[in-house]
């Protein structure tokens, strides 16, 4: 059962989000969530090995991030937002 | 067999309503015969220490409502091993109606999960 | 007759303006008249509200009623006969308090 994990905030939802991860699952980050590119390179990139991860473009664009470590890391729009959560077979998010 | 629900409790239990609302979507599912489970994870962990009286905050004890959910026909709460620990809370400090989950034990239980809410 | 403060649903609106005489006057709206029977059913549920501190919905009323009565009041058709309709949401209202949230 693949699980779409959506994180909004770094702190612990996001160290949450890592323990609760299974291989197949992907990651969201969105709204605060995002900063985890600047806060947690080494976290993603540990992460990048495991899960899909990507981070919901808007959420980016508004906050001025970039990709400082130049992970490997998949922007999506809401309509990706969408297909994630139609090709996993649960979502859980955390705040 | 109607699908497992999860609600995954995050929260302090005197930080906004999150902690009573989970338990209320708890023992909604509950009443409705649904396989329900409630784990605790992060801060969330505190909502079951022993001897909780928040009545000069005005506030329902969360603790008692915890003590209910056998009534509910939710026997056992489970709790993430690693937030106990982080935050120095020792397993005897808690009410005694739960089920530890250690390590990797959390996301293999969640992977089971039909459903899962999170508050 | 006092006149009591109620929600839309018909439950006190400050549950401190319960009492005996109250109970009666909220029974008397659903046309019951309480004997010793309903009183024994009415003081558990209180019992149950300060204990946990939320009105029970049906099965765990019952199963309450079962554990601390036994099973010959512990079961939907008694509870059922002494509050038509819905038991836990009557018995609720006339026990003085809040409606059960997980009851529909």
């Amino acid at each position: 059962m693949a699980t779409l994990h959506t994180v909004n905030k770094t702190g612990q939802p996001l160290e949450l989000c890592l323990r609760a991860l299974n291989a197949g699952d992907s990651v969201l980050l969105l709204e605060e969530g995002v900063y985890a590119l600047y806060e947690a390179g080494d976290v993603l990139s540990e992460l990048l090995r495991h899960v899909a991860v990507h981070v919901l473009d808007a959420d980016v664009l508004a906050r001025g991030m970039t990709n400082r470590d130049n992970l490997d890391i998949d922007m999506i729009d809401y309509q990706g937002f969408v297909e994630l959560t139609e090709t996993n077979d649960k979502v859980v998010s955390w705040f | 067999m109607s699908q497992s629900i999860c609600i995954i409790s995050t929260q302090a239990p005197y930080r906004g309503q999150f902690a009573k609302e989970a338990l209320d979507a708890a023992l909604v599912s509950a009443s409705y015969e649904i396989p329900t489970s409630l784990l605790l994870m992060g801060d969330g962990v505190y909502q079951v220490l022993e001897g909780q009286s928040p009545d000069q905050l005005g506030r329902k004890n969360i603790a008692s409502m915890f003590q209910s959910l056998e009534l509910y026909g939710i026997e056992t709460v489970y709790i993430d091993g690693e937030s106990l620990g982080e935050r120095g809370i020792a397993p005897e400090q808690l009410l005694p109606l739960y089920t530890l989950l250690e390590g990797d034990a959390v996301a293999s239980f969640l992977a089971q999960q039909d459903k899962v809410l999170s508050f | 007759m006092k006149d009591l403060k109620l929600d839309k649903d018909g439950y006190l609106v400050n549950l401190s303006d319960w009492s005996p005489e109250v109970a009666h006057q909220l029974a008397a709206e659903d046309d019951l008249v309480l004997r010793d029977d309903h009183w024994e059913v009415l003081n558990l549920l209180r019992e149950y509200y300060q204990k946990f501190e939320h009105a029970p919905s049906q099965r765990p009323f019952v199963k309450y009623v079962a554990n601390q009565l036994g099973k010959d009041k512990g079961n939907s058709i008694y509870l059922m006969k002494l509050f038509p309709g819905s038991p836990a949401k009557l018995a609720a209202r006339i026990a003085g308090l809040p409606r059960p949230t997980n009851c529909f």
